[in-house]
């Protein structure tokens, strides 16, 4: 049930549902062989054709310093080069610097700008480009404002046309090199006119593909650049039609008309169970970095006390839900990185569900229902928590109501608040509340320092839950600055162990996502952690296989 | 009408009324018949059970279960205690906030008079639902709200008739009888008018509870209503909304005893209306 | 009759005003903020302080809320209703993609309300106090008591799941052209269309029926009956003139009760009009689109109301009088 494409607009920013929106990420649970991969070189990679891709809202803008949905993203990836690049482990890859040096003080990143690489009105991406796209990424509302805060506009510079060194005030993390995975935009360009108005329906890129016409409410159809540097990909146009409604483009996908969507566990469930189907699409279910999780509040009393959260974690049995609520289609969390993430660690186990543990834990503590109305007591105060759940999403409402009785079986009351979407995002980010469930999509790089450290209480950072641990902050704080990737592997094991332990959240799940594809599309690839798009060579590697029976009309395009 | 579909009226509001006495009954033993310790139904309304989702109605789940394995029959007879709840506070509250405003509107004029006139006209030719939607969703969801914003939308139907009346009543004997005897113009109003003025709005109470328990149902079915795990007639179809294809039983009962309720509330309605109006044609509202 | 008209379009421009009002304050003090909304919600934990600052004095929210009302409504008189915080595009733009959706949806339930109960009223009226007129009344009862959204889940297992003739929810793909394209309709609009029309149906025919009882008394009919008409040349004479009030009487009572409908149909048949609009909108504290969605409701219901008066006014002479009275 589309119950997330309903609110789909409005979704990127509902944190409940960002789990089901990231568009990012995954890891092929089930490889999803390449239908037909080149065997013979590139002999069989057809290099004309035409995607066809269904975009669930239309773009606001093209503009992609004020870019501020997935659609837009979707869209723009086609249009732009990243100055940096992800590849299909999620490190950073070449884009349009080929390569870059980091300072020992991860304070100075210089970059090394790819000659070839172009704007398509045919003039050079130059170092004064990249320093321009900077600066604009940080002054304009741009949703990454904050990963470049504290660049130093007047000591970066440009060292040579081809080079360019960024300077930040003080030392940043070492996963910063994420931050420069932005579009790079052309000064001679965006520098005129009205920058908030004028490029919303333009654009020029430096990506594999041109702008040919954009319909607003309808369609954006882009088409292969012949001078781009680099592998040209196979596919000479891209099309995305813009289809809100999921079961329209169902349909649509079933007749031929798009090759690809997401789709709901639903029509995945039906889709992947019908052999008819399975003759023209492929399905594919992976994970991306992302879990959904309550957040006790610390200052709450007695959630500041770990061990009561731990009782808590026990007293929910995440893996009957992975069971019944998922089908399968889910992972248990064992803490706060996933099992694609490099900081994972291996040798922590997710807390068993063991609701008699639970209760000796709340036992000990002092909280005994001694009036016997199923509910513990301490004194005069009642063991009760207040959940907030966002109340637009159907699924959060009924994972309330399962958290809910899984702590009343312990003699917990939870009681589950509906709150709706910006109102329970200003009672989280107040740090006004209880307890949330949530979910996450993560960054790249694995850094927990705004979420744990106790420097990063709200609104100061996004440590809502005001969790403070001397270990975890030294941790956090070394490890965004250890350049040696083995030695921050181990700090950040050692924090997924303390986590564990002091559970300032209670991670629940890691969902998976599922898309379909035309059986038209060939080498379809998924990254682990990141899924289809927005990682390369990914999409840009897809060619699409001849008809085999040519049929007569109906939009059969000669390719 | 002729004597005999008033009396065929009469009969069909007779059965609503042991009808809806029984729903009340049921309404109010609910939470003992229906609990992990009663004989009749042991399943209380709030137990999740996941293993036992979906399971289709039997003889030990008369209803069928939910998307969490909880009991239906134990969610529709607990549901009936806040749709009869909400239906008749609210149609309590709006008739006497309605009968307040119109009574005094109607007696006054002016600009009181005026406004109140205002109200009501816009609030009868604006879209019902899009208000109390409106208002429902921008606060923390709960009861209390539903109530709030359904009074705040239907005073303005027993507001306009009670003003009819106490217009019509002010120039008369009544009226002019009251004051000759030295009454003071509230006491008019509130002693002799009002009471008078107040008939058709009460005749037609019932027509206020049946719109107050599908509105209630709606703004919950929207999520807009109770808090979870509570549930009422519109949460629990909420859920059914996305399981159609494999639990017809979840939209099924629940929807049965709402509309079962709204009907015979309905049929009452009609029947005091024809009592009190015999010349009122029927099935017009 | 020129003043009652002006009459009423003055009233609706001042309740116009006045719910327009109502409606901006309470959306503008409710909890919720839409700059985090439209940031992305908790993704916004990477705009700065600065930006979150620049963002509300372009959204105009750092003004007192008068002058907030003030400029709202001086750009709404010119229709423009703004940019949409949500999906950034105008609203007009926005409702306009809606609003055909929608009317399409009462519309063809107005016409089959129509086309079912006049004749279902005439029947009812022929054989009134009989079976046949028994069944009718019960049943129109019945009919509008159906929780809507109850109605439709109840249409869509039997005709979508069990009996898999309609599909189970969604629009008709616009991209399809000439008679595939209208079957496509048909098959898409049959449920929500038949959801939106039942109500109607019941409260149409019961008018229709009691609008030809009350004219069967009256001296035209007697003299056409005298003429040698059968009862029933004399109800299908006279009958459809007589069937044109509750018609109009019904306009002005359906368009809100339809529009109100509409939000859960919309919603439940998964077809993008304004009541779907509405609810995302008033969730995600969409300022701009709500106050334009509940405007143009208001204009809807308002200039149907009137157009039903003054249609009253010129199909039948009487209510002048009445007015005038």
């Amino acid at each position: 049930m589309p119950s997330t494409s309903r609110t789909a607009p409005a979704t990127l920013c509902l944190a409940a549902a960002l789990l089901a929106l990231a568009v990012l990420a995954g890891c092929g649970r089930e490889a999803p062989a390449p239908a037909a991969t080149a065997s013979d070189g590139s002999g069989g990679v057809q290099t004309e054709g035409r995607l066809v891709r269904r975009l669930e809202n239309d773009v606001t803008t093209l503009n992609p310093v004020l870019m501020s949905t997935s659609y837009e993203r979707d869209v723009l990836s086609y249009l732009f080069d990243a100055l940096v690049e992800v590849d299909a482990t999620m490190r950073p890859a070449p884009g349009v610097a080929t390569r870059w040096e980091i300072s020992p003080d991860a304070t100075t990143f210089r970059f090394f700008l790819d000659p070839g690489a172009t704007f398509d009105d045919g003039t050079r991406v130059t170092a004064e480009d990249v320093l321009f796209s900077v600066r604009k990424y940080a002054e304009e509302s741009s949703q990454i404002s904050g990963y470049l805060q504290g660049v130093d506009l007047k000591k970066s510079r440009v060292v040579d046309p081809q080079t360019v060194e960024v300077v930040f005030e003080s030392g940043r993390s070492a996963g910063q090199i994420y931050a420069f995975g932005f579009p790079v935009i052309a000064e001679h360009v965006y520098g005129k006119g009205d920058f908030k108005k004028d490029f919303n329906d333009t654009a020029v890129g430096s990506g594999p593909y041109r702008l040919v016409s954009r319909t607003p409410g309808s369609e954006i159809v882009l088409e292969r650049r012949d001078d781009y540097r680099g592998t040209k990909p196979p596919i000479r146009s891209v099309v995305f039609r813009i289809i809100p409604n999921e079961t329209v483009a169902w349909s649509a996908l079933t007749r031929g008309e798009i090759d690809e969507m997401r789709v709901s566990s639903e029509q995945f469930a039906l889709g992947a169970a019908d052999p008819e189907i399975r003759k023209s699409i492929v399905f594919h279910q992976f994970y991306e970095l992302g879990y959904n999780f309550i957040a006790w509040n610390n200052r709450f009393e007695p959630l500041g006390d770990p061990e009561i959260r731990r009782a808590f974690t026990m007293a929910i049995d995440r893996g009957a839900v992975v069971q019944h609520l998922y089908a399968g289609g889910a992972r248990v969390m064992s803490g706060p990185f996933t099992v694609e993430q490099w900081a994972f660690n291996p040798t922590v186990p997710p807390i068993p569900f063991d609701p008699a543990g639970a209760r000796a834990i709340l036992e000990s503590k002092g909280w005994v229902d001694k009036d016997g109305d199923g509910i513990r007591e301490h004194g005069k105060k009642k063991l009760r928590i207040e959940l907030i759940v966002a109340a637009e999403d159907n699924a959060s409402v009924q994972q309330g109501e399962i958290y809910q009785q899984a702590l009343r079986d312990v003699g917990v009351d939870l009681v589950v608040r509906k709150l709706e979407g910006s109102a329970m995002i200003e009672r989280v980010v107040g740090g006004k509340f209880e307890a949330v469930f949530l979910g996450y999509s993560l960054d790249l790089d694995p850094d927990l320092f705004t979420n744990f450290h106790s420097s990063q209480f709200t609104p100061e950072g996004q440590n809502w839950v005001f969790y403070s641990n001397p270990e975890v902050d030294d941790l956090l704080a070394k490890g965004r600055l250890e350049l040696d990737q083995a030695k921050r592997r181990e700090m950040y094991m050692r924090v997924h162990e303390i986590l564990e332990r002091d559970q300032p959240y209670t991670w629940l799940v890691q969902a998976s996502t599922k898309w379909a594809v035309s059986k038209q599309i060939q080498n379809v690839q998924v990254a682990p952690g990141i899924g289809l798009f927005h990682w390369v060579p990914g999409a840009r590697g897809w060619w699409i296989a001849p008809r085999r029976q040519p049929t007569a009309g109906n939009g059969a395009n000669g390719s | 009408m002729t004597g005999a579909s008033a009396s065929r009226a009469g009969a069909r509001a007779r059965v609503s009324l042991v009808f809806l006495g029984f729903m009340i009954l049921v309404a109010l033993v609910a939470p003992v018949i229906a609990t992990e310790r009663s004989f009749v139904v042991p399943y209380s309304p709030e137990r999740v059970d996941l293993p036992s989702r979906f399971l289709s109605p039997s003889a030990a789940h008369w209803f069928g279960t939910d998307d969490l394995g909880r009991d239906l029959f134990a969610r529709t007879i607990h549901g009936a205690r806040i749709s009869l709840a909400v239906g008749i506070t609210v149609a309590l509250l709006s008739l006497i906030l309605g009968a307040l405003l119109g009574g005094v509107a109607g007696f006054a004029g002016g600009a009181f008079d005026w406004l109140v006139s205002r109200a009501t006209e816009l609030a009868l030719s604006f879209p019902f639902f899009f208000l109390a939607l409106g208002i429902a969703a921008l606060f923390e969801p709960s009861l209390g709200v539903v109530v709030a914003t359904l009074v705040a939308v239907s005073w303005t139907g027993d507001a306009k008739v009670v003003r009819g009346e106490v217009r019509r009543l002010r120039d008369s004997d009544l009226a002019i009888a009251a004051r000759a005897a030295g009454a003071s113009r509230a006491r008019v109003l509130f002693r002799h008018l009002l009471p008078a003025a107040l008939g058709p709005a009460v005749a037609s109470a019932a027509f206020g509870v049946a719109s107050a328990i599908a509105a209630e149902s709606a703004l919950s079915f929207l999520g807009l209503g109770v808090q979870p795990p509570q549930a009422s007639w519109g949460s629990i179809l909420a859920s059914a909304d996305d399981h159609l294809r494999r639990a017809w039983w979840i939209a099924f009962f629940p929807g049965l005893a709402l509309f079962a309720t709204v009907v015979a509330c309905n049929f009452v309605g009609e029947a005091a209306r024809d009592a009190l109006d015999p010349a009122a044609g029927r099935g017009e509202r | 009759m020129a003043s009652v008209v002006i009459r009423r379009f003055v009233h609706a421009a001042i309740s116009l005003v006045g719910i327009s009002f109502v409606v901006f304050m309470l959306v503008h003090v409710a909890p919720g903020d839409p700059v985090q909304r439209r940031l992305g919600g908790l993704s916004a934990r990477h705009a700065t302080p600065e930006v979150i600052a620049a963002l509300r004095a372009e959204m105009r929210l750092d003004e007192p809320l008068l002058v907030q009302y003030g400029a709202w409504l001086a750009s709404a008189a010119r229709l423009d209703f703004g940019e949409s915080f949500v999906r950034r595009a105008p609203v007009r733009e926005l409702v306009s993609e809606r609003l055909p959706v929608t009317l399409l949806l009462v519309g063809l339930a107005l016409a089959l309300a129509i086309f079912v109960a006049v004749p279902l009223g005439m029947i009812s009226a022929r054989y009134s106090g009989r079976g046949v007129d028994l069944v009718a009344g019960i049943g129109a009862t019945a009919v509008y008591s159906l929780p809507t959204f109850w109605l439709a889940l109840i249409l869509l297992q039997l005709f979508a799941v069990k009996f898999a003739i309609v599909p189970l929810f969604g629009m008709p793909d616009a991209s399809l052209t000439g008679p595939s394209r209208l079957l496509e309709l048909a098959r898409y609009a049959a449920l929500p269309v038949a959801t939106l029309a039942l109500g109607p149906i019941a409260f149409l025919s019961r008018f229709v029926r009691a609008s030809m009882l009350d004219s069967a008394g009256r001296d035209y009919m007697r003299t056409a009956r005298a003429k040698g008409l059968s009862e029933w040349g004399a109800l299908r004479l006279h009958g459809f003139r007589n069937a044109l009030p509750p018609i109009v009487s019904l306009l002005a009572v359906a368009i809100p009760a339809l529009l109100s409908a509409c939000v859960v149909v919309e919603r439940i048949f998964r077809w993008d009009g304004i009541g779907n609009l509405f609810v995302d909108s008033v969730v995600a504290r969409d300022y701009p689109v709500v106050m334009a969605l509940t405007l143009i409701t208001a204009v809807l219901s308002l200039a149907t109301g009137a157009l039903a008066d003054v249609l009253h006014l010129a199909i039948d002479p009487r209510s002048r009088s009445e007015e005038a009275a």
